[in-house]
């Protein structure tokens, strides 16, 4: 035990990676005989069934394009009103989809390992995410895997804001019962804030024409008083804000008076992720470009007696360099390109349909096609 | 060495297995803790030295994959194998029920000591003491089904290790070693 204890960390940092990636390769086998096993059990329903499949999903897909180019035209929007206001523009994220291989879920912790890892550039620190809203945080990064702290983890905390309100709370994770839904722990939330709200008439119709949300995510009951989300707040630079995280059960008043206490219940479908989304900071990426890319307009500047933007990652890279907002917006989507806004209405909409044919490639350009499938069983 | 390998690569396909199947179980929100099984095999028929390596070697195993301060389930393994090495002159070692005893109540301690260790740090954690007991207590039926066949495994891997060796030192002779 004195061995180990005073043993230099560098060999306790060796024999951690050592034992891990020799684990690492046999459990990444495992996860590959699970998708050859699902692979075959496809391949042994009818085609019938496979074309049924095939039209819900397309029409699921038709509905997220056109959620897409809501979602651009509203970038735009934002991206004009940043230029007009000087205000930073928000860091970008890429998408990077991953296959768990491992879930750890005990009472202690809650874990996942993931099939990426540095080989994808993956950070310590980035947030995961999944169709439900937040997973957790990646914890740990090796050579190929990655180990992500799941949002229901005793260890995990979170600066959280209520749906409809700003003030942030704490948000802990750590209740996991048997045969239920994983629980949170909220704190700190102000005296005025219920757990409840009510719907109002139109959302109240909405929820009855899709017959409840699943996993109990909107909570409405009779009366048509809705659970309370809890969101993101986006402190922290973590998470962008607005994510879901789940939604809150009960408060009560602290002991001494000034806030209230209480319980979230997370997504069910945590327990079961087959597949997650790590959001890649693009600023991790762009500021490696850039170092390389301020040497040569440097070099070019030099010659030529004046900067010159031969090329829109150029400009990026320098308006990086120079933190000049005034130059214009970076647009960071999702394939990590930089581009210029201009103010004229054709040329935003022109930017605004080459945004949406290069986010069509959601995924890194290194990302496999059968890993680029999202769903939980 | 061939011993410490062989004895080794069992106790990499016991972790292994308990991945996948904490991997079915989890989303029923269960988990099945068998650190005990890694080390008592090491701690009543081997040597004192090769038990408690292979004791270091399982903590390890398990540090590897855990979030608690790499060493600490090796500090564990090794103050278990300690205690065991202690009361194996009042056991009979040959005896698989009496293995089976002694892999129950070490298991059992593990999980207790890591878990009241895990609470200093974040007290929350005691408030899943429902699903705490019950993961004890199906770890413990686990404990009980596989540890026979676990120790079968690795009395033939040890044998398939002396063999290779050419070592012509009958078994008897590790059992009951002060």
């Amino acid at each position: 035990m004195l061995v180990w204890l005073f043993a230099p960390v560098f060999v306790k940092r060796v024999l951690h990676a050592s034992f891990f990636e020799f684990q690492a390769p046999i459990e990444a086998t495992a996860s590959y005989l699970h998708d050859l096993q699902d692979y075959w059990t496809l391949r042994s329903r009818s085609k019938h069934e496979l074309i049924e499949a095939g039209r819900d999903l397309a029409r699921i897909n038709a509905s997220y394009a056109l959620a897409i180019q809501q979602d651009h035209a509203l970038r735009a929007e934002l991206d004009r009103q940043q230029q007009l206001l000087h205000i930073p523009p928000q860091p970008g994220h890429r998408l990077e989809h991953a296959r768990v291989m491992r879930r750890d879920f005990s009472a202690w912790w809650q874990r996942l390992t993931v099939r990426k890892g540095r080989n994808y550039g993956i950070p310590v620190g980035a947030p995961v995410v999944f169709a439900g809203g937040v997973v957790g945080i990646v914890s740990e990064v090796h050579a190929y895997t990655a180990v992500v702290d799941l949002i229901s983890s005793p260890h995990l905390r979170l600066a959280a804001m209520i749906e409809g309100d700003e003030r942030p709370i704490s948000y802990q994770g750590g209740l996991n019962p048997t045969l239920a839904a994983p629980h949170g722990v909220i704190e700190f939330v102000p005296l005025d804030i219920s757990p409840t709200e009510l719907a109002s008439a139109a959302t109240r119709n909405a929820s009855a024409a899709r017959g409840g949300t699943p996993n109990g995510a909107g909570g409405q009951s009779a009366n048509g008083a809705r659970a309370r989300q809890l969101l993101t707040s986006g402190l922290g630079g973590i998470f962008p804000a607005g994510l879901r995280i789940g939604r809150i059960t009960h408060l009560e008043p602290n002991a001494d008076g000034l806030f209230q206490s209480g319980e979230v219940q997370l997504d069910a479908r945590l327990s079961s992720l087959r597949e997650v989304t790590i959001l890649v900071p693009i600023g991790n990426d762009e500021a490696e470009r850039g170092e390389g890319e301020r040497a040569s307009l440097t070099l070019r500047e030099r010659k030529t007696g004046g900067p010159q933007f031969t090329t829109a990652r150029g400009q990026a890279a320098a308006n990086a360099a120079t933190g000049n907002s005034t130059a214009g917006p970076r647009l960071a989507d999702q394939s990590g390109t930089a581009r210029r806004e201009s103010s004229s209405p054709a040329s935003r909409g022109r930017a605004a349909s080459e945004r949406h044919a290069s986010i069509s490639h959601t995924s890194s350009t290194r990302t496999r096609p059968n890993e680029a499938m999202g769903h939980a069983r | 060495m061939r011993a410490i390998l062989a004895l080794f690569a069992a106790q990499a396909l016991l972790c292994f297995g308990l991945a996948q199947l904490n991997y079915g179980l989890s989303p029923l929100h269960l988990h099945l803790f068998g650190g005990g099984l890694l080390l008592v095999f090491g701690a009543l028929r081997l040597p004192p030295a090769m038990g408690l390596l292979l004791a270091c070697l399982g903590g390890l195993l398990c540090d590897a994959g855990s979030p608690l301060p790499f060493g600490t389930q090796l500090v564990l393994f090794a103050v278990a194998h300690t205690f065991i090495r202690r009361a194996r002159p009042h056991l009979d070692t040959r005896h698989t029920p009496t293995l089976l005893l002694v892999s129950l109540l070490t298991n059992a301690a593990l999980y207790l000591a890591l878990t009241f260790f895990l609470i200093q740090r974040e007290p929350i954690i005691a408030r899943a003491a429902p699903r705490l007991l019950l993961d004890l207590l199906l770890s413990e039926g686990l404990v009980a089904l596989i540890a026979p066949w676990f120790f079968a495994l690795q009395g033939k891997l040890l044998a398939l290790a002396r063999l290779a060796a050419g070592s012509t030192t009958p078994s008897d002779t590790f059992h009951n070693r002060r």
